[in-house]
């Protein structure tokens, strides 16, 4: 593993104005305004608002910045570095190890600063439902930086950066990070259920709700992890190929 | 180390569609030569460079690079290149990214000394996308001797380069091949060629049309004109004087391609004794390229 290119890649992230604004700002602006519409309001599933909107959004923050990978790595094909790549020591596997790595390193500043505004609003929970959320939620990030790598292998940079943003809003909204599902029409709570994001949420509230069906969230997130993983490596050879 | 050429090619072929880029190329480079890789555009030049690299697959023929495969010799960092429009990262500084490719090779040179033989000392805090293509071109150079090389790859080198610029860059390359290290590059630029390369490999669609030093390739397509002004000679008589090849005549004055331009100069005054105004000049490689590459609309 090629450590000053892991390091170079989260620099390049996180200096990047479309994290600070997008990534962090976004949900971090989301929640300070649903957060205190509905404060410490118990909801159906008998935990407070405050709570599960800052879960939700820093699933949101975290799970959106992983699936823009897909962006860069789309950009840099289009620029010909992966090409410039095979010109030194360095192969394939190296590369999207690398992608992915930087994208999950990223995922903790942003869960950081949603719990950071969760704290300072009050939020409440015990130090290990902290910890248990923050690698739930952070595990849970994983399939989205895979996702976004495959996404990325098969566009050009603008045309992908449009895809990826258009992709968040059904993902965030359907997936009921926004707004709780309860809320939305019963056709869109059926939708949902095919969402990573939805499970990834219900696995950011685990260690809170207890509402069972954590080993079907898992499976579920497993899923959106291996189908997108076997696209990568499969799509990744043909391009190496071609290239 | 063994002794063996640098890099040999051997029947190298690349179809694209029913297009044959390169059709049977077969060049050996001796460890420590300068050479240069000449044709115009379109002359498979850079699919050559491509193949040589191990980036595009031949489908005939092999390449062999320090006695090994492309991929061998990029792996032991053995091999440095520098493309046409090679990709760098824009939002990323030139120290960051000679950074990242020195980090990739097993051997590589310091940091350091690759950007200040690259001569990016003042550029190291600029980011890549704020370059201007002259200074492009040096990063992508820089990156080329990042893994030490033993043999450098250049496609077009100074494309992007003002003259200044193209005499720092050659300069460095001197130095490099110094060390008794192999350059190749591809170029269209036939002055440089001539000046910086010990050899040249001419390729015309594809082929090799000419391989050698750079006086023999120019005595390759027979290497004198012979102008003067002959009165009242048609060009039906210069033609028929012996070693000459072609025959112009413009306003009275003949422009005699030779291949024997010592025949050619007797026959002329013995035949035509009033010529006058007689000049007699090498072709330069300009000619030698031109002479070759227009072979085919003659053919």
């Amino acid at each position: 593993m090629n450590t000053t290119y892991l390091s170079l890649e989260i620099k390049r992230i996180v200096r990047s104005p479309q994290f600070t604004i997008f990534t962090i700002g976004m949900p971090v602006a989301m929640y300070l305004l649903f957060g205190s519409i509905f404060g410490k309001l118990i909801m159906a599933n008998g935990l407070p608002a405050d709570v599960q909107t800052m879960i939700k959004l820093a699933a949101y923050g975290a799970s959106g910045g992983a699936l823009f990978t897909g962006t860069r790595v789309a950009q840099e094909r289009t620029d010909g570095w992966q090409r410039q790549l095979r010109l030194t020591p360095m192969r394939g596997p190296g590369y999207l190890v690398v992608k992915v790595l930087s994208a999950m390193a990223v995922a903790l500043p942003v869960l950081a600063v949603l719990f950071l505004a969760g704290l300072a609003t009050g939020v409440e929970m015990t130090a290990a439902q902290w910890g248990l959320v923050l690698v739930s939620l952070w595990l849970g990030v994983l399939p989205f930086a895979v996702l976004g790598l495959a996404i990325g292998l098969f566009g050009k940079g603008d045309t992908v950066g449009a895809v990826t943003g258009a992709l968040m809003m059904p993902l965030g909204m359907l997936g009921g990070l926004w707004i709780p599902l309860e809320v939305l029409p019963d056709w869109m709570s059926t939708v949902a259920h095919f969402f990573p994001t939805y499970w990834l949420g219900r696995a950011g509230l685990e260690p809170l709700a207890h509402q069972g069906g954590l080993g079907f969230a898992v499976l579920v997130l497993a899923g959106w992890l291996v189908v997108p993983a076997l696209v990568v490596v499969r799509r990744f050879r043909l391009d190496t190929a071609r290239l | 180390m063994t002794g063996g050429p640098a890099f040999a090619l051997h029947g190298l072929t690349k179809w694209f569609g029913s297009i044959t880029a390169v059709d049977g190329v077969s060049v050996e480079v001796a460890r420590g030569e300068v050479v240069a890789l000449l044709g115009p555009n379109g002359a498979g030049k850079s699919t050559t460079v491509d193949m040589l690299l191990g980036l595009t697959e031949p489908d005939a023929g092999e390449v062999t690079v320090h006695g090994g495969s492309p991929r061998e010799a990029v792996d032991q960092g053995l091999v440095g290149a520098m493309m046409q429009n090679g990709a760098l990262l824009p939002d990323v500084t030139v120290g960051e990214i000679v950074a990242l490719v020195v980090s990739t090779h097993a051997k590589p040179l310091p940091a350091a000394e690759v950007i200040a033989r690259a001569g990016l000392e003042h550029l190291v805090k600029r980011r890549c996308g704020k370059l201007s293509g002259g200074e492009r071109q040096r990063v992508r150079f820089a990156l080329a001797l990042a893994g030490d090389p033993r043999l450098l790859v250049l496609d077009e080198p100074t494309a992007a380069m003002d003259v200044d610029g193209r005499r720092a860059f050659w300069a460095a390359i001197r130095e490099f091949a110094a060390a008794g290290r192999t350059v190749l590059f591809a170029t269209h630029y036939l002055a440089e060629a001539e000046d910086y390369a010990d050899r040249v490999v001419l390729l015309r669609h594809g082929v090799v049309v000419a391989d050698g030093p750079v006086a023999e390739v120019r005595a390759a397509v027979s290497g004198r004109v012979l102008k003067a002004v002959v009165p009242g000679a048609t060009e039906a008589d210069l033609a028929a004087l012996p070693g000459v090849t072609t025959v112009q005549l413009r306003a009275g004055r003949a422009e005699l391609a030779c291949a024997d331009s010592d025949a050619a100069i007797r026959g002329l005054l013995a035949a035509h004794p009033l010529a006058a105004d007689i000049e007699i000049t090498a072709l330069g490689l300009e000619e030698a390229f031109l002479a070759l590459t227009a072979e085919e609309a003659a053919a």
